[in-house]
């Protein structure tokens, strides 16, 4: 972590706050105006650097690590055949597996950062309603939305504009749930539901909203022309596969490998409380990646790779 | 979570393959059924015939291996022993299942990959290539089925990404696609792509709740069955991840190609020579064989055959084939049957002009020459040498080496003081002996301008005949026939020879085309598998309108029952009606019956005919395929262990199971119609048995008249005596005495056409009787063949001879009734008879008397 001065124009070309943001009162006493990965607040940042106030950052991110994958994301996007994207996805998979399964190396906020300056194209007025309604839960899908494309990428999905789209559909997965008014009570339930044994999305709140996967086709419409695999993806993404306990009753023998990593990505990010500056976040999903029953194909990837690279 | 309903399968199948189903199905959740008529709909029908049509929207599948154009799921019965066709079939009757091969794999020979870029098919093709070539040394049939569904699944359905999984083993290969689809109509694989591909297995079939097209395409090595299934399911109900192969996932993605060499094997003797030159070559050696049968020797004879640029191409099966065909004589007319069968085509096609004029041109003069009876004659045909011409040259050949034949050779023979200048004058020289020599090359020369020219007329005429619309096969080979005579100037025999040789090798050719490059003994298979293909299907059409026969026959019958029935309560109703209405009503009933055995006869005729047929057949097919399986045998021995071999060897084996178990069929369904025949047969006698009734009724009631004649003649005797009482008092005639002669007279004629109808019945008795034994004859005759032709059943043999002795006994037991009838009839007649004359004689006296006492009174 570095803790360091930051001016607006550096918050307006990151958009995304890259660690805390601190405003040094003239007092001396330092409030956090932005956590760790949340949008900045520029409308009040504005106000604030009228009233010539300081802000500083500190910083969780590995630049060095973000501008690297970066290029290399440019480059996948600028392949000509797939043999040059498979050899793109062998210079990956290492870095990718290394920070992101050690506890010692690298934080979330590092891909998260990547796949935001990668792949992010959510449309204003989504965007908007987000705002609006519940911030958090476009930060907790931004979230699953990184995991979900870097393993789809290391599972063989390697056309960068079909990457684009599982980011970009995977962020409004809960954009129904959002509009209908999910609320902090709502990812509260959520939450006690991931991290619990009961499989069933029985909450009295959850249960009137839980085919809202299945209530966004006109926005994948608009993101991905209605692509069939990426809508199954979305309206999958709480399905328990193992056992077909999910809110649509599907099993890991009838679909394919999309819906499987979003629900299993669905599974491992919190809903409350996700620190993404924490420098063992990963770490802690690793410890609870193993209790998760089913998705042996993607654990078993994720593990095989890391003795790989080492 | 989804009703777990039982599905209902009906199995219409032979009862070997109904067996082996069931074996397969045992552990699912399914009734399987056999009888039709069990349930009014079914989930599922197995059915083996390919025409078989849906009735209530059940899912068919045909299982068979003469479905190649049937729209339903076709199933090649040798499938069904194979571990990855069950586990398919057990899905397609919606068994739980996966679409992830990786459920059924082990984990060394699976692979996947994803195709995610639609220009992105040539790296993964390589990487199918390589894998296959590596493992098996051949990858083109999955090659090219690997484009042709990738390319289907982004242009056709335009459906990205798509998972690909395969499996490459020794024993079997597999691709398997699947991707989410949006249109569910788009799961239907048109026909074009299916045929493109030479998988064992093609499955494909979508998944409702996710909207997952799979296509699923499987090869067995050494196996050419084929088995297609197409299904919706709605989903699965169980998760079945093998968590096994996920220990070295890395190596399960197939990112890069395998480092594999290509080195091409050596083509084993790939066939490049056409099947119609083959067949000369083979016709060329039969003739040397035939015409020289003690110093006949293969190799020697192949060698002298006059083109040695196609006996140099000749690939080594084609030279075993040749020497087959040559050394059988029933394979060799097997052959020659095929290629005549074929003709009929060729007439039926719109460039048989062409292909005749082809087939002449391609005719060498070696070819030409042997249809001739003598060679000489055929170089004089061929060069156009008039009569006389030959006679000099016979006489200059004699003394070519004669400096004085030389000076006869230029001018003739009176020109001899010319001749003087003869050893100058080369060209004379040069001519005469270009006619004489007849050297090949010469008449090579000749034959070609010859050739050319009447190949023209002919296409010139046949073309004529086409187009007029005249195109009768017979009228176009006659023709042919009388042009190649005339230009040839030939007799009608050697004209025949001719025409036959050319149309054969049209017939040869164009068949050679349409069987592409396969090698002559495969196309010889092929067509002989046609024709005995078409002789079943003919025959299963026959059996059809046998049985068309029979349903019209049982509705003939339930209508005439009826309406005998019918008769009967009309004739009971009448009661006291006239004799000649009983009589009328006799008449039809016996017409009907008479109508009935003629038909009954006409059937047994047939069915006599159909199974003395059938044996003959079937007899000459199991030859033709006993040769076959020896021959098989000893090369598939002789030959290396190749791939090719194999599979040739149990592509053969697989035909003939294939044609037993057709003619199995074909036997059964002739029992089933012989046993529906017996059924008739036995009804037959009850309807004796009832117009007996009806008859010994009309007798009945015939004797319940003589009863009542002999009582009016009882009254007509006491009338007699009153009267004979008044003569006696000398009283005069009273007007009743006249009427009494009146009434005896009256009963006199009753009693005689009572007589006449007595003596009818007995003919029409004894009509009925003589009828009845014919048919008894000729049911022990079809009851004696039926029995040595159904050699495989010999318990249906045994108890359709029981059926037939119990119907004899039957028949027997009526005749001894009519018989009996008979003679208490004749009795009854008899007596009615003696009483005639009796009464006769009386009223004789008593006109005496009368006229006695007339003249008295007079």
């Amino acid at each position: 972590m570095t803790e360091r001065s930051v001016n607006l124009e550096e918050l307006l070309e990151h958009k995304l706050l890259w660690g805390d943001l601190l405003w040094e009162k003239k007092n001396g006493k330092t409030t956090c105006i932005g956590s760790c990965g949340d949008f900045a607040d520029i409308e009040f940042i504005e106000k604030l650097v009228k009233k010539e106030a300081n802000l500083k950052i500190n910083s969780y991110t590995d630049w060095k690590l973000v501008k690297d994958i970066c290029e290399t994301f440019k480059s996948l996007e600028s392949c000509e055949n797939e043999k040059e994207r498979v050899a793109v996805r062998e210079s990956f998979v290492g870095p990718f597996l290394e920070t992101f399964l050690s506890q010692e190396k690298g934080s979330y906020i590092d891909w998260f950062t990547i796949c935001f300056r990668t792949f992010y194209k959510l449309p204003e007025d989504i965007e908007e309603i987000y705002y609006m309604k519940n911030s958090e839960a476009l930060k907790r899908s931004m979230a699953v939305a990184s995991m979900t494309t870097l393993i789809a990428f290391t599972l063989g999905h390697l056309n960068f504009d079909f990457l684009q789209k599982i980011y970009n559909c995977t962020l409004i997965m809960d954009l129904d749930f959002v509009i209908q008014g999910m609320s902090e009570y709502h990812m509260r339930d959520l939450e006690k539901q991931r991290v619990s044994d009961d499989p069933s999305l029985d909450g009295r709140l959850l249960s009137l909203f839980k085919h809202h996967g299945a209530n966004v086709n006109e926005y994948i419409n608009r993101i991905a022309n209605g692509e069939q695999s990426l809508i199954n993806m979305v309206k999958f993404h709480h399905e328990q596969f193992n056992c077909g306990a999910g809110p649509e009753g599907i099993f890991d023998s009838e679909v394919g490998d999309l819906p499987q990593i979003i629900s299993f990505v669905e599974r491992l990010i919190p809903y409350k409380s996700f620190n993404l500056s924490d420098g063992d976040a990963t770490g802690s999903l690793t410890t609870h990646m193993e209790k998760i029953d089913g998705y042996h194909r993607i654990k078993s990837i994720l593990r095989t790779e890391l003795k790989g690279a080492a | 979570m989804d009703d777990v309903k039982k599905k209902h399968i009906l199995l219409s199948l032979e009862s070997e393959l109904s067996t082996k189903v069931e074996a397969i199905l045992n552990d699912c959740d399914v009734e399987l059924y056999t009888d039709e008529l069990a349930k009014d709909k079914y989930d599922f029908v197995f059915d083996s015939n390919p025409s078989y049509e849906v009735e209530n929207e059940e899912t068919v599948l045909i299982i068979s291996n003469d479905a190649s154009n049937c729209l339903h799921s076709v199933l090649s019965p040798e499938l069904l022993d194979n571990d990855v066709v069950q586990v398919a079939l057990k899905r397609f009757v919606g068994e739980d299942s996966t679409i992830h091969l990786e459920s059924e794999a082990a984990s060394e020979a699976y692979k996947t990959f994803k195709i995610t870029d639609p220009f992105s098919i040539g790296h993964y093709l390589d990487i199918v290539s390589s894998t296959t070539y590596k493992e098996s040394g051949e990858f083109k049939d999955i090659s090219n089925s690997f484009v042709n569904i990738a390319n289907y699944y982004i242009q056709d359905v335009k459906a990205l990404p798509i998972d690909v999984d395969m499996i490459v083993s020794k024993e079997m290969s597999v691709l398997q696609f699947h991707s989410a689809i949006t249109d569910s109509m788009d799961c239907q694989v048109p026909e074009s792509i299916l045929r493109g591909i030479s998988a064992n297995l093609v499955d494909v079939y979508f998944i409702e709740k996710t909207r997952e097209l799979v296509i699923s395409l499987t090869w067995i090595n050494g196996s050419t069955s084929k088995a297609f299934l197409k299904h919706h399911l709605n989903g699965f109900r169980k998760s079945t991840a093998n968590n096994k192969i996920y220990e070295n996932f890395e190596k399960l993605l197939a990112m890069s190609k395998e480092n594999v060499e290509y080195t091409p094997s050596k083509e084993k003797g790939e066939s490049k020579s056409s099947f119609a030159s083959i067949k000369k070559i083979i016709d060329f050696i039969k003739g040397q064989k035939d015409s020289n049968p003690d110093f006949y020797e293969f190799s020697e004879a192949l060698s002298q055959y006059p083109n040695k640029e196609v006996v140099s191409g000749l690939a080594q099966e084609d030279i075993d084939f040749i020497q087959k065909v040559v050394g059988t004589p029933e394979v060799y007319n097997s052959v020659n049957s095929t290629v005549k069968g074929k003709r009929e085509d060729l007439a039926a096609g719109d460039d048989i002009a062409q292909r005749i004029a082809g087939a002449l041109e391609e005719m060498e003069s070696f070819e030409a020459i042997g249809l001739f009876s003598d060679e000489d004659e055929a170089y004089k045909k061929i060069s156009g040498v008039t009569d006389n011409q030959s006679e000099d040259s016979h006489l200059v050949k004699e003394f070519a080496s004669d400096f004085e034949a030389l000076t006869k050779v230029s001018g003739g023979e009176k020109q001899e003081d010319e001749n003087q200048l003869v050893k100058g004058s080369k060209e004379d020289l040069k001519e005469e002996t270009t006619v004489i020599s007849g050297s090949r090359e010469e008449v090579d020369d000749k034959w070609k301008v010859k050739r050319s020219e009447i190949a023209e007329k002919v296409r010139e005429e046949v073309q004529k005949l086409v187009s007029i619309g005249d195109s009768d096969q017979e009228e176009i080979e006659q023709r042919v026939k009388s042009i190649v005579k005339d230009e040839l100037s030939l007799d009608d025999k050697t004209a025949e020879v001719f025409n036959e040789s050319i149309l054969n090798s049209a017939s040869s050719t164009s068949l050679g085309e349409n069987l592409g490059s396969a090698s002559g003994e495969e196309i010889f298979l092929k067509l002989e598998n046609d024709r005995l293909k078409g002789q079943v299907s003919k025959k299963m059409d026959q059996i059809l309108r046998m049985k068309r026969i029979i349903d019209s026959m049982k509705a003939d019958f339930i209508a005439k029952k009826e309406a005998e029935m019918a008769l009967k309560e009309k004739i009971k109703e009448s009661g006291d009606a006239s004799i000649e209405g009983r009589y009328k009503a006799a008449e039809i009933q016996i017409a009907a019956l008479l109508k009935e055995v003629s038909i009954n006869e006409t059937r047994i005729e047939q069915l006599v005919k159909g199974h003395e047929h059938t044996l003959k057949n079937k007899e000459h097919r199991m030859q033709l395929l006993e040769e076959k399986i020896s021959d098989l045998k000893e090369k598939s021995l002789e030959a290396s262990e190749s791939p090719e071999s194999k599979a040739k060897l149990a592509e053969l084996e697989t035909e003939n199971k294939n044609l037993s178990n057709q003619l199995k069929i074909t036997n059964e369904r002739f029992e089933t119609i012989s046993k529906k025949y017996d059924k008739e047969v036995t009804n037959a006698p009850t309807q004796f048995q009832g117009n007996d009734s009806g008859l010994q009724t009309l007798l009945d009631k015939e004797k319940d008249k003589n009863i009542a004649l002999q009582q009016q003649i009882n009254e007509m005797k006491k009338t007699i005596l009153t009267t004979e009482k008044a003569e006696e008092a000398n009283q005069e005639v009273s007007p009743s005495e006249h009427e009494s002669n009146l009434k005896v007279k009256e009963l006199e004629i009753q009693l005689k056409a009572s007589g006449l109808e007595t003596k009818k019945y007995e003919q029409k008795i004894k009509f009925m009787t003589s009828q009845m034994n014919e048919l008894e004859k000729k049911l022990k005759k079809v009851a004696a063949k039926a029995g040595k032709s159904n050699g495989g059943g010999k318990a249906g043999a045994d108890l359709k001879t029981k059926r037939l002795e119990k119907n004899l006994e039957k028949i027997n037991q009526l005749n001894d009734k009519v018989q009996a009838d008979l003679t208490e009839r004749k009795k009854d007649l008899h007596k009615a008879k003696q009483e005639n004359t009796i009464m006769s004689n009386k009223v004789a006296d008593l006109e005496r008397k009368l006229a006695k006492y007339e003249k008295k009174a007079a």
